[in-house]
């Protein structure tokens, strides 16, 4: 269709420039988990690996939270804290391990819970 | 196979000469009141290409005209013409009421952004003491990291309901979803009446003039998409 980028102006009710910011981020949020998992040959591997590592990543980061929210309230002593936090350590190490294999970036990975943050 | 654009109200109402996808006609299959407005289909799945895309929403807006309009998401293909028929007659009472709800009404959509170093850059550093033990200052460290990430949440919270609530008051229906990325401070849609799409779109200049730290886009009239629950179409 030829008047695409006119349709496209019609659109913007009110906008400040550099729309290219707001499409990185749309972009960025599109990207966080994956709406299909890719079932050609190649994609396979890297799209299970991503939804697999995400919902492990998920999982490190609530235990981790309720191991905080134990902290704060003081219900943890200082051996515990000690042993808590050298098996985050590991885990975490562990995870970076296994980004690095399947080449994938913490951004991919929803690192950032969003709203779901403060079920948590 | 049947590609399917909307559903919509005044079925009799004749169509005004709008295009389908690659160059298909378009047609209407009524029931009652109510009709879908499709175009046959040599395939099940059409291609998103940004053609095609534009396509289908110009086909929504020219309804949008003189109709009320649900919205089918791009790409919905049903077997044949009885599918759809089915389909009209399953969903006819979601379909009625959906349509009462969107009339007179289109959907304007709103995206802010912000920068979050700022707010992190201005949240108190308290830095606990590193503690002998490597799992203790890890733990710490992830403490005060929480911590900065709880203001921030915080921060965010009152700015987007700030900007939310003046908005969702010119508005019939609204969502809004913050931080879907950590610079998406929030990212909004409205069901607005027709008339107030000008007093609406005036708002927006005056808080993005109160809030110059942030960025403001707000875009449409576009059908209302966020605010029609459609069942799926088998």
């Amino acid at each position: 269709m030829s008047d695409q980028p006119q349709l496209v102006n019609s659109k913007l009710l009110f906008e400040q420039g550099n729309l290219e910011d707001f499409a990185a981020e749309m972009e960025r949020a599109d990207s966080v988990l994956p709406r299909h998992v890719n079932a050609d040959p190649e994609g396979v591997e890297h799209g299970l690996a991503k939804l697999v590592l995400t919902l492990v990543e998920l999982l490190r980061q609530l235990l981790e939270r309720q191991a905080l929210k134990r902290i704060e309230n003081g219900s943890l002593g200082d051996e515990e804290i000690e042993r808590l936090g050298d098996t985050f350590q590991k885990l975490q190490a562990r995870m970076e391990d296994l980004k690095r294999v399947f080449g994938l970036e913490d951004e991919e990975l929803n690192l950032n819970l969003g709203p779901l943050g403060d079920l948590l | 196979m049947i590609y399917l654009y909307a559903i919509i109200d005044r079925p009799a109402v004749p169509l005004s000469d709008i295009p389908g996808l690659e160059g298909a006609v378009i047609d209407v299959l009524s029931y009652q009141n109510i009709g879908a407005v499709i175009s046959p289909s040599m395939t099940s799945e059409v291609p998103p290409t940004e053609a095609n895309l534009w396509q289908h929403e110009a086909a929504l807006e020219a309804l949008m005209d003189d109709r009320s309009v649900l919205p089918v998401r791009f790409g919905t293909v049903l077997a044949d013409e009885p599918a759809v028929q089915a389909a009209l007659v399953a969903h006819y009472g979601e379909f009625t009421a959906n349509l009462n709800r969107v009339r007179g009404h289109v959907e304007l959509g709103l995206r802010v952004l912000w920068d979050h170093n700022d707010v992190l850059s201005l949240t108190p550093d308290a830095r606990p003491q590193t503690p002998s033990g490597n799992g203790l200052a890890y733990m710490s460290a992830r403490l005060e990291e929480e911590r900065k990430l709880e203001v921030r949440r915080q921060r965010a919270e009152v700015l987007a309901e700030g900007i939310h609530m003046p908005l969702a008051r010119l508005a019939a229906e609204s969502t809004r979803r913050m931080l879907i990325t950590p610079r998406s401070l929030v990212a909004a849609a409205y069901l607005v009446e027709r008339e107030r799409v000008a007093g609406f779109r005036q708002e927006v200049e005056v808080l993005s003039s109160t809030h110059p730290e942030l960025r403001f886009l707000c875009t449409g009239p576009w059908p209302p998409f966020s605010f029609v629950a459609m069942s799926n179409e088998q």
